[in-house]
């Protein structure tokens, strides 16, 4: 108990940070090896597949360096400035603190995931992790370009609830780390106890499935209750079709990182008012798509 | 659940989960920080260092851990680390070296008032402190040969601040020697016991110590001279 309550330094937290970012990349790596070795054995390997992992990984570069700016620019200036001034205190920095900030983290990860899913702006990033038609761990490093972005805003109130900021990114870390490696189909279903509290592969294979039942569903980062609470919780039953409609059929990944902010834009041009352009921002892209639907029904009656 | 009972239910979870953050046992935490035996009494000067050297009984792995990183501090600035190096098996919290939370400059003695601003403007660290009860001191230790400058570490006691900060500096340990008495002085009585100073002998720090709380600031300096600094091996 004395560690848990015990004092740490901020540096300490951030060391923690550094240290387990990195070596969970290494085993990730290496986790993602086994994977494509199991599916080689199931002589499931095609070229298409591996096109598509190292495209992952581009996406992932280019990511990481928007990140960078993004991260030294507002993450950093942004949370510290915000710590200093509107916080409602500075709450201590201990192990317990970290894990009470883990929950909170990834209750802001549902929600966070959610509105990337749920508006035309989150979709336009996101829609790049989902466009992929495979699911093996190197899908968790595909990533679009605002993707780092969008996290500031809903990471924020936990530093204004007085978490150091070095606390909130561990926790950050840790949900995404999490996350990571529920991007699989060679684990299947755990125990009930566990598919009934965790976010798991299962859970997981469903939000990125294009069936119908399975769509909008599933945001959960560590715990999957939150869906249960929220209701887009859905059970894997029947087999999962990965991707995103329409299909993006590329692993050019420059195609596949800009994908989603073209067809935004394109959409964003051709829109009848500033209305109809607002909603497109803050809207659905499934309303987008009925929009569309709509007005071509309409063009093909007159 | 609809969109807005969903967002009501997070931030009622959230608001329970920053209960249970702020309830969790502060008295624990202070103790786990090792410096509580120190941390609140008055500095190293009335804890003559031979006796740091008369305990080295203990095996506790956990005042091993604190002691060595009390050896990192400590030798980082040149100071005292003989004491640490022979006391490796004392018990953490009657060696611990008074840690301090501020601002470290190498300083001409003529702009210390720059490093007291910069110190001052610190609103991390104002928003740290636990109370209107606190000390602060102002170190001055590596003076070059003519003694117009040195290096100035001003700094809370770490016990005095609720957050988990970085810790800048120690306060040197040895045998000190009053130059002023605590009290309320004016600037220039505080610079003028400078003056009192034996140039003659090594100085190894000038510690002014200042005692505040939300009525008054009582001052007093102290030195510590190479002479009378604790070795065991003497």
């Amino acid at each position: 108990m004395d560690t848990l309550f015990a004092q740490i330094n901020e540096m300490e937290i951030y060391g923690w940070e550094l240290f387990i970012g990195d070596w969970f990349f290494v085993l990730a790596m290496t986790l993602f090896a086994l994977e494509l070795l199991v599916i080689a054995i199931k002589k499931q390997l095609t070229w298409n597949l591996v096109g598509d992992s190292i495209t992952n990984f581009v996406t992932l570069a280019a990511f990481g360096g928007i990140n960078i700016i993004i991260g030294a620019l507002f993450y950093l200036g942004v949370f510290f400035y915000v710590y200093e001034h509107f916080t409602l205190g500075h709450m201590p920095i201990t192990w317990w603190t970290v894990a009470c900030c883990i929950v909170l983290a990834d209750l802001v990860y549902y929600w966070e995931h959610r509105f990337m899913h749920m508006t035309g702006i989150g979709w336009a990033t996101h829609t790049v992790h989902h466009s992929s038609p495979y699911f093996n761990l190197s899908v968790a490093y595909r990533f679009g370009p605002l993707d780092g972005f969008f996290p500031l805003f809903f990471h924020l109130p936990l530093v204004m609830m007085g978490f150091h900021p070095f606390v909130v990114f561990l926790a950050e870390a840790l949900v995404q780390i999490y996350q990571t490696l529920l991007h699989t189909e060679r684990v299947g279903k755990l125990p009930k106890f566990i598919e009934a509290v965790m976010n798991t592969p299962s859970h997981h294979r469903v939000h990125h499935a294009t069936n119908r039942q399975y769509l909008d569903k599933n945001y959960a980062g560590v715990f999957i209750i939150w869906d249960k609470m929220f209701g887009t919780f859905a059970e894997e039953k029947e087999k999962v079709s990965y991707g995103v409609y329409p299909r993006i059929n590329s692993v050019n990944p420059i195609k596949v990182f800009f994908e989603g902010f073209v067809k935004l834009g394109s959409r964003l041009w051709h829109a009848p008012s500033w209305s109809y352009r607002f909603k497109l921002l803050v809207k659905s892209p499934t309303w987008a798509w009925q929009q569309e639907n709509a007005a071509k029904l309409k063009g093909q009656q007159s | 659940m609809n969109l807005t009972m969903s967002i009501f239910t997070s931030i009622a979870i959230a608001v329970a989960v920053w209960f249970v953050v702020w309830l969790q046992p502060n008295a624990m935490a202070n103790s786990a920080l090792g410096n509580s035996a120190l941390g609140n009494s008055a500095p190293m000067q009335d804890q003559p260092a031979i006796q740091s050297s008369n305990h080295q009984t203990s095996s506790n792995t956990k005042a091993m851990t604190s002691v060595k990183k009390d050896k990192s501090e400590v030798s980082v600035k040149g100071i005292a680390t003989s004491i640490v190096e022979n006391t490796a098996v004392k018990p953490a919290t009657s060696i611990k070296p008074v840690e301090l939370v501020g601002v470290s400059q190498r300083v001409a003695l003529t702009q210390v008032n720059q490093v007291w601003q910069s110190f001052r403007d610190n609103q991390h660290l104002l928003r740290a402190l636990k109370s209107n009860q606190f000390d602060v001191y102002a170190v001055y230790r590596n003076f070059n040969n003519n003694f117009t400058e040195a290096d100035l570490d001003i700094g809370y006691q770490r016990s005095a601040l609720n957050d988990s900060v970085k810790v800048t500096a120690s306060l040197p340990v040895g045998k000190r020697v009053q130059l002023l008495a605590s009290g309320q002085h004016n600037d220039l009585t505080i610079a003028s016991v400078w003056q009192n100073i034996d140039y003659s002998r090594e100085i190894i720090a000038v510690i002014e110590r200042h005692q505040i709380d939300a009525e008054q600031d009582l001052v007093s300096v102290d030195v510590i001279y190479q002479d009378f600094q604790f070795s065991p091996s003497k």
